[in-house]
């Protein structure tokens, strides 16, 4: 299997501790780490948070693989942000690299959006990578997704992979005629290819889309999806939620000095 | 002889202007093995989408079972008649196989046992169930083909109507699929194939439907296979056994299966 078509079912096969848990309870409790991360901004619960998101992943054994390429699509988007941003942000000179000037503050919100995103990244990774998507799409639906929107991401994912596969033949068929890309970006034969392309790719989608639709007329559709299974939610997903509950009110303690027993006081009240 | 398709003057125009059938008529007998022949462009797949009133005939009528298509029963006739399209990734959406079988019956909101049973013996029959859990991607398209023809199964319908089920197979998949569709027909159901491969057709149907640019130009059982003039004249060629046959015509006849022509040969050998 080439690395870069990594299923994410053969991935949850794979993984450890995490496979077997309600894919409920996981795309909430993920879904509370991943809202926790992206609201901490002092350096300790930031480090403690990816301290846990990395000793998760370690021990879901998730095939280092698998997180590698998929870091690289992540490091495609978020790197040009990570570095632009230290030198946007006005503020205390912290060292210079011939005319690019660092800033001190830039650098810290560098980092802590740095952290961040890793951490958010892993523990979208260990989500999806030991729940598989056909699980995760059932516990959105579960979970009142309204199920046009599930369908969408159905699709989305099924024919991105169709669609991907049609822009190489068409670039291997050129290949195949001779053609060379332009040595700069404007060489203009090459932009009007590759405008062709792209109007030939999004044409067909649409021929692809109608014939889909017709396919699935033909199986009965009415517009209304449904959903087979049927899961029980059990002591271990419990343990598995209330852990993820203590941690995410004690990073906010420490962040917010307190926060949670104030807010399990007003509770009990 | 039951009836199980009958269409009668069927006109239809694509929205370009391209007249795609031109007056269309011919019978499908009920548990038969109907090939649909012509060439590229002869209108094969545009006939196959009326047969379950995914197309509207600007002129003309579709029966099923002796009932007109209309509006009200469009459900129970998609119920009776499916439809596998000649390219598998115009069918499989889902995120499994498994998804995509359990679609059709989940429609027909069987409960759920029956789906899943449902689900379980389409892909057993054509011997996908190991490869329930894997997403449609990536899959051989032998196998996409496969699993397509479970998605259609799993509705259990009456007719079964496959566009081109054998393009692009190799000799192996096609007589695993030729496997399935007799077992299909085995079990009572009427199954119509469309195709040019006129060696299959010979050997597979017992009932033969030559259309060409929009027309029925023959139709009957497949002695119309060993008229090779009729063929030439609506752009197929003479099945492999016919032209090796016409020379001997006279003495030997043309079998119509490579069974009957062994049984032939052998008789003059010895
Ligand atoms: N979407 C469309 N719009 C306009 N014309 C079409 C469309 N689809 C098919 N046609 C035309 O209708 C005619 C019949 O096409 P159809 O696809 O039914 O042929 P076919 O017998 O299935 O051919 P093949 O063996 O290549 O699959 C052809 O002339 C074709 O060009
Ligand atoms: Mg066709």
């Amino acid at each position: 299997m080439k690395k870069s078509h990594w299923h994410l079912e053969d991935i949850k096969k794979q993984s450890r501790l995490f496979n077997k848990l309600d894919p409920r309870i996981k795309v909430i409790g993920f879904f509370l780490l991943i809202a926790l991360s992206s609201f901490i901004k002092s350096f300790i619960p930031l480090f403690l948070n990816l301290g846990l998101a990395i000793t998760l992943v370690l021990l879901a054994r998730l095939p280092l693989n698998f997180l590698l390429t998929r870091f690289m699509y992540f490091l495609a988007f978020a790197g040009v942000f990570l570095i632009v941003l230290p030198l946007m942000t006005p503020g205390e000179v912290a060292f210079t690299l011939g005319p690019v000037v660092f800033s001190k503050p830039g650098l810290i919100k560098g980092a802590v959006i740095g952290i961040r995103l890793v951490t958010i990244w892993l523990y979208i990774s260990l989500m999806l990578g030991s729940t598989g998507f056909r699980d995760f799409l059932w516990a959105l639906s579960r979970l009142r997704i309204p199920p046009e929107f599930i369908g969408i991401i159905e699709f989305m994912l099924r024919y991105l992979a169709l669609f991907s596969e049609e822009l190489k033949k068409a670039q291997t068929a050129r290949k195949a005629r001779l053609f060379q890309e332009g040595k700069s970006l404007w060489h203009k034969r090459t932009f009007k290819i590759l405008g062709q392309t792209i109007g030939m790719l999004f044409y067909r989608a649409y021929l692809r889309g109608e014939r889909v639709y017709r396919a699935m007329l033909a199986r009965g559709f009415t517009g209304r999806w449904q959903v087979l299974e049927e899961k029980k939610i059990g002591r271990k997903d419990v343990v598995f939620f209330l852990s993820i509950v203590f941690w995410v009110l004690m990073l906010l303690d420490f962040e917010y000095h307190g926060l949670a027993w104030r807010l399990i006081w007003r509770l009990l009240e | 002889m039951k009836i199980a398709v009958e269409i009668e003057n069927l006109m239809f125009f694509y929205p370009d202007g391209n007249k795609a059938l031109d007056g269309v008529s011919f019978v499908v007998p009920e548990r038969s093995k109907t090939v649909i022949l012509g060439p590229n462009g002869a209108g094969k797949s545009t006939l196959l989408l009326h047969l379950n009133g995914l197309y509207t005939p600007n002129r003309g009528k579709v029966r099923i079972f002796g009932k007109l298509i209309n509006a009200e029963n469009i459900r129970e006739i998609r119920k009776k008649v499916g439809l596998v399209f000649q390219d598998p990734d115009d069918q499989l959406f889902a995120s499994t196989i498994f998804d995509d079988v359990a679609f059709g019956p989940q429609n027909l909101e069987l409960d759920k046992k029956e789906i899943l049973r449902r689900v379980e013996e389409a892909l057993k029959a054509v011997d996908m169930w190991d490869l329930r859990d894997r997403p449609p991607h990536h899959l051989s398209l032998g196998q996409k083909k496969r699993a397509a023809i479970a998605g259609v199964l799993a509705m259990e319908p009456d007719i079964v109507v496959l566009d081109e089920p054998m393009a692009y197979l190799d000799p192996r998949g096609q007589e695993e699929i030729t496997a399935i569709l007799n077992r299909l027909n085995n079990e009572g159901k009427t199954v119509i194939v469309s195709t040019h491969d006129l060696d299959w057709a010979l050997e597979w149907a017992d009932y033969v439907v030559i259309l060409n640019a929009g027309r029925v130009m023959a139709e009957g059982d497949k002695s119309i296979l060993t008229n090779r003039r009729l063929l030439e004249q609506n752009g197929l060629k003479a099945p492999l056994l016919v032209t090796l046959f016409e020379d001997f015509e006279g003495k030997l006849g043309i079998p119509t299966s490579l069974k009957e022509a062994k049984q032939k040969l052998k008789k003059i050998m010895l």
